[in-house]
């Protein structure tokens, strides 16, 4: 394995961890980790075709407006440009709305980008794959 | 001194098919302090204004099933009482802002542009 090759698999199974770990963060609402893996410029283009900086999202979830009972993500392909990481894969999430649960399944397109030294996501797209008919809430 | 005689919670009607866009707009409203009630269509939302306060502000989405967006606004322009209340339209379609409107937003929708559009037209009561 050559010295590039070498460098790539380690950011590979650096992406992998974060990308686990902003999943399980989001899941658990845990609003203090996503403020760390988030970069101040996070733009998100989400399933709902509204686009949204960090500190909205950090409101939303915070405020238990972004609620999920349900986010598994699985990486499809991981690729390295330097300084910058393109994560593809599929997830699928279960949203408690206000009136009914939600589950859908989409694809998603991360990209992280180094800031003073630590990965961090400055870029998120979601696209729809398919979504179930909503549960209303009991 | 009273400056606006606006509520201070005031009334957002959220027209969209979508049920996340709706959803998800209805959820950043309400935690913006306004009071957002959705409508699943042109219908829905007439249905809604013959029944209920007249609200502050509509946002409307152009394509929808049973009554589009266009449909709706001519039926809201027809009567005196809906008439006045502004517009915020949210289209995909770039091409076809062919409708009068207060403003319109291109989706994807900018989270800051509409809250900013938004408390524009839905100054809440202040005062001096």
């Amino acid at each position: 394995m050559n010295p590039d090759d070498h460098r790539n698999a380690q950011v590979r199974r650096e992406i992998e961890a974060l990308e686990h770990r902003e999943a399980q963060a989001m899941l658990r609402a845990d609003t203090s980790t996503l403020q760390t893996l988030w970069a101040d410029e996070l733009l998100v283009n989400s399933t709902a075709n509204l686009i949204a900086g960090k500190q909205i999202l950090l409101e939303m979830v915070k405020n238990g407006r972004l609620k999920l009972r349900i986010y598994e993500r699985r990486l499809v392909r991981i690729t390295t440009f330097g300084e910058m990481v393109i994560a593809t894969g599929n997830e699928v999430s279960q949203l408690i709305g206000n009136t009914a649960e939600y589950k859908m399944f989409v694809s998603y397109m991360n990209v992280w980008a180094k800031r003073r030294g630590n990965w961090r996501l400055v870029a998120r797209h979601v696209g729809i794959i398919e979504r179930e008919k909503p549960v209303p809430l009991q | 001194m009273q400056v606006d005689k606006k509520r201070d919670d005031p009334r957002i009607l959220v027209v969209e098919d979508d049920e996340d866009a709706r959803e998800a707009m209805v959820a950043l409203l309400q935690m913006k302090g306004y009071r957002a009630v959705p409508a699943g269509n042109g219908k829905e939302a007439l249905d809604y204004l013959n029944r209920a306060p007249v609200p502050d502000l509509i946002i409307l989405d152009l394509w929808m099933p049973v009554m589009d967006g266009w449909q709706f606004r001519n039926e809201q322009i027809k009567d005196p009482r809906l008439a006045e209340i502004p517009v915020i339209v949210l289209t995909a379609l770039s091409d076809r802002t062919d409708i009068d409107a207060n403003e319109i937003i291109i989706k994807p929708v900018d989270v800051d542009r509409l809250l900013t559009t938004v408390s524009h037209y839905c100054r809440r009561e202040q005062t001096a």
